[in-house]
């Protein structure tokens, strides 16, 4: 194919191979889109439908409930304890977010920019305690942190603390450390990722241009991180607003999130359709707050 | 650069078709053995020993799905997963019967049958009018706060004693985060009678004994491993658990006891259901036969310190054994001082209560 | 002076962000010695028991395979799926690429539970029940918010002017496609894979209600939790996985550095 263009003069393409190219182009479009469209249309669209069929029935101990009804989503929304679980678990989500994006970036900083012949080494460093079981990850951590942990006795060898202190595990402080530890990870790749397609020159170009190498990084590097930024906490954040395997190991009753509500819902309360319900509304409130702070984000970034 | 990058998508593609094949030919072989039985229990109780008559007659083929908690396993037999046998606890058959997921089974087909403990045979439910069974009880054990004699001195046996607002221990107990458990023991200590339907009033009594034992609670969990591992380094000072956990703490040399609570300690009971669309209701009876056999008991409270339901197998268990479990082998006279757990009818209300006091509402 | 600092500096954190890494996953290789049932400290003495019961039982192992297949599986669909919405998306723009990658991204938002029971429901109607294959194909649809996010931002990095000259100079899309634009996405492609991998390897409630009789690790491990003995030979396993990591990362680095100097051998030549 690319021979026939070559051999025909720039000037006549144009007229002579556009209806083949167009068509070529969307043959190429379908079968792009192919993969994409038989996943999200049969199984993703067919699973947000069921939730929101669910939410709007009422609940009878049958999978799809009898009568249609607009309580469940009411009482979901009104009630005081949604807005004060949800609440807690964007706030406790946000708090990870913002200590693991801001962790993981120097260290994406440095994989991109200074490791030089050790990147690889480090990237398999940084990514090699993630291939055991996050369970066993959230067990090693009731253990650093336990009444006769590690951390304790460390504290009491030095002298730091008379008597072991109890209040290191089921607190939310616990959750946000094991869930920063869990998903550093899921900060670091993407942060990697999108500063190494970065031009390298970058930086002798701000140089030459009179930066100071500070002010290099604040407003040249900075800013063209946003999209790893971005991308790195939206895939922190939302899986750790909904998660309820931590909260139920290391949290305690004050850090009972949404998603342990919501998972109450579908078993001990055998009431789907209010779980249903109750999922919707969590599902809009964490979009609205993903479309916000991506705006801000944005915003922010292309003023300065 | 080139080359690397061969070299990389040959490796995810070789992985991919690796996986991909392996996956396949498991699936290949699975499809190609449905004529197995499937029984959905709990993780722990799909161990050979408890079925071994029945591998004997039918060498594999019974395959086992495990559960870790018998709510999440009726939410998936709701959603369309179809085993043979299943092993929920007596409290939940209401839920199943009710769902109609199951079939009663015919007691004459049922061998050992006339080996369970009476009381056991006649609590309500598992046998209706017409003489049909609905579960085979298989185990049952007790539930109450195991604590550490060294750090509580002479407590006084009762179950306010995770309800004492002037408690010296708050924030080093721990209880059971189970319907079944925890809001059971605050309704008896409220003056509401779980096992009948509550109004609206009974709730909020229940409610509110629920807060009061709020503050004192360091966590709600099913994680008996930590709940363990804390009674034994002091972190936790008391904790409700189930009786094995209070062997397996003595033969750590722990000092630990098992309270007996002057308002009784909670028993629960287990059994197997059929599904009502069994595909292999022949396999399932051989397997239920065979899980009745007295060393299949014997073998349960061996391994686990649960008890059997069979009073033929805890005449295979000597009387040293059972002492050590501190398993009474007479579970009638047992449940004189004890609190069965029964299906609650109220249970949906009180689980979506009990999780509201817990997130702190 | 001021530039050395800072990379001092910059070189003290990565290691002590290293440090925080590892300090809880050394302590499970560190207890799976122990002989004890209990992980606490003091140590109770070297033993090999809890890697003698893993090989005893099967169940673990089983389990730990097939956590491995499933996840392999999953995320190499995942990416793929991921790569050609996101480049669809962002290169190729119509409304059809730009709905499917929102649709894509949206299961990150659904709880477990959700999209567990509605896969299952699904599985059931089309036909092959729950099963190994039914967890792959959920955890595809896991999978995917991620592999396509991380795409996305890899694409926005790269300006479209590399694949607008590739065009230009005569190229077709499936060529430039082919030549231009994945080797440049390349690192993300294999970020993307892992953290697929890494996401279904420790899924377990999509899991639990897609799985048959075959159960994968985590789902073990979290039904197991009731029983307090299980505890040091999961531990031994987890050792397991991690040194088979290391096997399986140190051999594909010395093929890579075999490939690199195999073709930095012939272009000299």
């Amino acid at each position: 194919m690319s021979r026939s263009h070559a051999e025909v003069p720039a000037d006549m393409t144009l007229s002579v191979t556009q209806p083949p190219r167009r068509s070529r182009a969307r043959v190429f479009d379908a079968l792009l889109n192919l993969p994409g469209g038989l996943i999200t249309c049969t199984l993703i669209l067919f699973a947000l439908g069921l939730l929101l069929y669910m939410s709007l029935r009422v609940n009878d101990g049958q999978i799809i409930g009898s009568a249609f009804s607009l309580d469940n989503l009411w009482s979901a929304l009104t009630d005081p304890l949604t807005r004060l679980v949800l609440l807690r678990s964007i706030v406790l989500s946000a708090i990870v977010t913002l200590a693991t994006v801001v962790l993981a970036f120097p260290v994406a900083y440095f994989l991109a920019f200074r490791a030089g012949r050790w990147r690889h080494l480090l990237l398999f460093l940084v990514t090699l305690p993630f291939w055991t079981s996050y369970l066993l990850r959230v067990f090693a951590w009731k253990i650093v942190l336990a009444y006769n942990g590690v951390l304790n006795s460390a504290l009491m060898q030095l002298g730091v603390i008379d008597a072991p202190l109890n209040g290191l595990l089921n607190t939310p402080s616990t959750v946000v450390i094991t869930l920063a530890h869990a998903y550093a990870a899921f900060a670091v790749l993407p942060l990697y990722i999108c500063l190494q397609g970065l031009p390298k020159n970058l930086f002798e170009a701000a140089a030459d241009l009179g930066a100071k190498p500070y002010q290099g990084f604040f407003r040249v590097v900075l800013p063209l991180s946003v999209p790893g930024i971005l991308s790195a906490a939206l895939v922190v954040f939302v899986p750790t607003v909904g998660d309820y395997v931590t909260p139920a190991l290391v949290g305690g009753p004050n850090s009972s999130m949404i998603g342990t509500l919501i998972q109450a819902q579908f078993g001990k309360a055998n009431d789907w359709p209010a779980g249903a319900a109750l999922a919707v509304i969590s599902m809009i409130a964490i979009a609205i707050v993903v479309v916000a702070a991506r705006w801000i984000i944005t915003r922010w970034s292309t003023r300065t | 650069m080139k080359i690397r990058m061969t070299d990389s998508r040959a490796w995810v593609l070789g992985l991919s078709a690796f996986a991909l094949g392996a996956t396949l030919l498991q699936q290949g072989a699975q499809a190609a053995d449905s004529g197995k039985l499937t029984y959905f229990t709990w993780s722990g109780y799909e161990l050979p020993q408890f079925h071994g008559d029945f591998e004997k007659a039918h060498a594999g083929q019974v395959d086992i799905s495990v559960f870790g908690d018998d709510d999440d396993a009726l939410s998936k037999a709701r959603a369309g997963f179809h085993p043979d046998l299943a092993h929920p606890c007596y409290d939940k058959l209401d839920r199943w019967k009710q769902a109609g997921l199951i079939q009663p089974l015919d007691p004459k087909r049922l061998k050992n049958w006339d080996q369970i403990f009476p009381v056991l045979q006649k609590l309500p439910g598992i046998v209706d009018a017409d003489g049909k069974v609905w579960m085979v009880p298989w185990d049952w054990g007790n539930t109450s706060i195991l604590y550490r004699t060294d750090l509580v001195k002479n407590p006084e046996a009762t179950w306010k004693m995770f309800f004492d607002p002037a408690s010296p221990y708050a924030g080093k107990m721990a209880t059971i985060d189970a319907v079944h458990d925890t809001p059971l023991v605050a309704a008896l200590l409220a003056g509401v009678d779980p096992f009948k339907k509550m109004d609206d009033k009974q709730l909020e009594k229940v409610g509110a004994m629920l807060r009061q034992q709020r503050p004192l609670m360091s966590s709600y969990t099913t994680d008996m491993t930590s709940v363990e591992q804390s009674l034994a380094s002091g972190e936790l000072v008391a904790a409700m658990a189930w009786n094995a956990s209070a062997t397996a703490l003595k033969k750590q040399n722990v000092p630990v006891a098992f309270m007996k609570p002057k308002e009784g300690m909670l028993t629960w009971v287990c059994g197997m259901v059929m599904l009502k669309d069994a595909k292999h209701v022949d396999l399932a009876y051989d397997f239920i036969n065979a899980r009745m056999n007295p060393e299949s008991g014997a073998s349960l409270i061996n391994e686990y310190g649960y008890g059997s339901a069979s009073e033929a197998a805890f005449k295979q268990v000597p009387a040293a054994k059972l002492e050590e479990l501190s398993l009474p082998n007479d579970p009638e006279t047992m449940l004189r001082d004890t609190v069965l757990t029964k299906p609650i009818p109220s249970n949906d209300e009180l689980a979506k209560l009990f999780e509201r006091v817990k997130a702190g509402g | 002076m001021s530039r050395y600092l800072t990379r001092h500096w910059l070189v003290g954190y990565v290691a002590a962000y290293l440090v925080f890494l590892y300090l809880p996953t050394l302590l499970i290789p560190v207890f799976s010695f122990n002989d004890s049932i209990a992980p606490a400290f003091p140590l109770k003495g070297f033993t090999l028991q809890w890697y003698q019961s893993l090989m005893d039982d099967p169940r673990l192992r089983n389990a730990a395979l097939n956590s491995l297949v499933v996840a392999s599986t999953a995320a190499a669909i995942a990416t793929a799926a991921g790569c050609l919405i996101a480049y669809a998306d962002l290169r190729r723009s119509s409304p059809l690429a730009r709905g499917i990658s929102l649709l894509a991204r949206l299961p990150i938002l659904l709880p477990g539970v959700v999209l567990g029971i509605a896969l299952l429901v699904g599985v059931n109607l089309i036909g092959p029940g729950p099963s190994l294959g039914a967890i792959v194909v959920g955890h595809v649809c896991f999978c995917l918010p991620t592999t396509v996010v991380v795409m996305r931002s890899r694409f926005a990095v790269f300006p479209r002017s590399l694949e607008d000259a590739a065009m230009d100079l005569g190229a077709d899309e499936w060529t430039t496609f082919r030549r231009v634009a994945l080797p440049l996405a390349l690192p993300g492609l294999l970020s993307a894979f892992m953290l697929a991998f890494i996401t279904s390897f420790d899924e377990f409630i999509v899991a639990f209600f897609l799985v048959g009789t075959e159960p994968t690790l985590p789902i073990y491990i979290w039904s197991q939790l009731r029983f307090p003995k299980q505890l040091p030979s999961v531990m031994a396993l987890g050792t397991v996985i991690l040194v088979v990591s290391v096997i399986l990362a140190a051999l594909a680095e010395h093929l890579r550095r075999r490939g690199t100097r195999s073709s930095a051998n012939s272009t000299m030549k």
